[in-house]
């Protein structure tokens, strides 16, 4: 099974706020994810990105793939 | 998906003005931070699946057509300027955080009027008045929603 470090919007119109879900990559729009391990809210100045390090790391360490926009904020974070 | 919310809030407040397909993929692309590669991957199953049902393509394609990553980087890509063409014309966006800076000073400037009549020991009505004017932009507050 592949799975994806990714965000997943929630918050409300206008307002984007996003999860930081680790999911299975199969079904990427069913909702379902194994576990949060941060949130990510761009309309704050400056953006903020809270992510369990650990956790991330972790994943990672076992085959998660970060997408594009994940990787770019972990490495923001100095994470990755 | 860019890390930017810019696109995420145009398409909240136009995307009921872009065809089903492109509000779609934005929505996929900048809400559910789907790749490219997945998003035609989707959009194949869903393709072949109305095949196999026998209904007819949903949009302007051929029947055994499939869509490629660089077909729905170029869907993503047009709906995008027709968000930033939208947006040009009519503003709303900008309008609306315009907007919410004002209302914000002025809900500050009625708080302090409201604290320093009371503080100085104003006729009521004054204090009101104040209190009224706070409540009033919070209301406005509200349509910006």
């Amino acid at each position: 099974m592949a799975v994806k470090i990714r965000l997943r919007r929630i918050g409300s119109k206008g307002n984007p706020f996003y999860r930081v879900v680790v999911a299975d990559s199969r079904y990427p729009r069913d909702g379902r994810f194994i576990e949060e391990i941060g949130t990510y809210n761009p309309m704050a100045d400056p953006s903020e990105f809270k992510v369990d390090k650990e956790k991330a790391q972790a994943w990672i360490a076992n085959g998660a793939q970060p997408t594009d926009t994940v990787k770019t904020l972990l490495k923001k974070e100095g994470i990755l | 998906m860019a890390v930017s919310p810019e696109f995420t809030v145009l398409l909240d407040v136009y995307g009921s003005l872009l065809t089903r397909k492109e509000r779609d993929m934005l929505d996929y692309y900048y809400n559910d931070d789907l790749s490219l590669r997945e998003i035609s991957d989707n959009e194949n199953i869903a393709r072949r699946e109305r095949r196999e049902a026998g209904q007819p393509p949903e949009g302007n394609y051929p029947e055994n057509d499939t869509i490629t990553r660089q077909g729905v980087r170029d869907t993503i890509k047009r709906a995008e300027a027709k968000l930033l063409a939208m947006e040009e014309k009519m503003g709303l966006v900008r309008r609306s955080r315009e907007m919410r800076a004002i209302i914000a000073d002025i809900r500050k400037n009625a708080e302090k009027a409201a604290v320093r009549a009371y503080q100085v020991r104003a006729p009521k009505e004054i204090i009101t008045a104040a209190s009224d004017i706070d409540t009033l932009a919070e209301q406005l507050e509200e349509y910006l929603k």
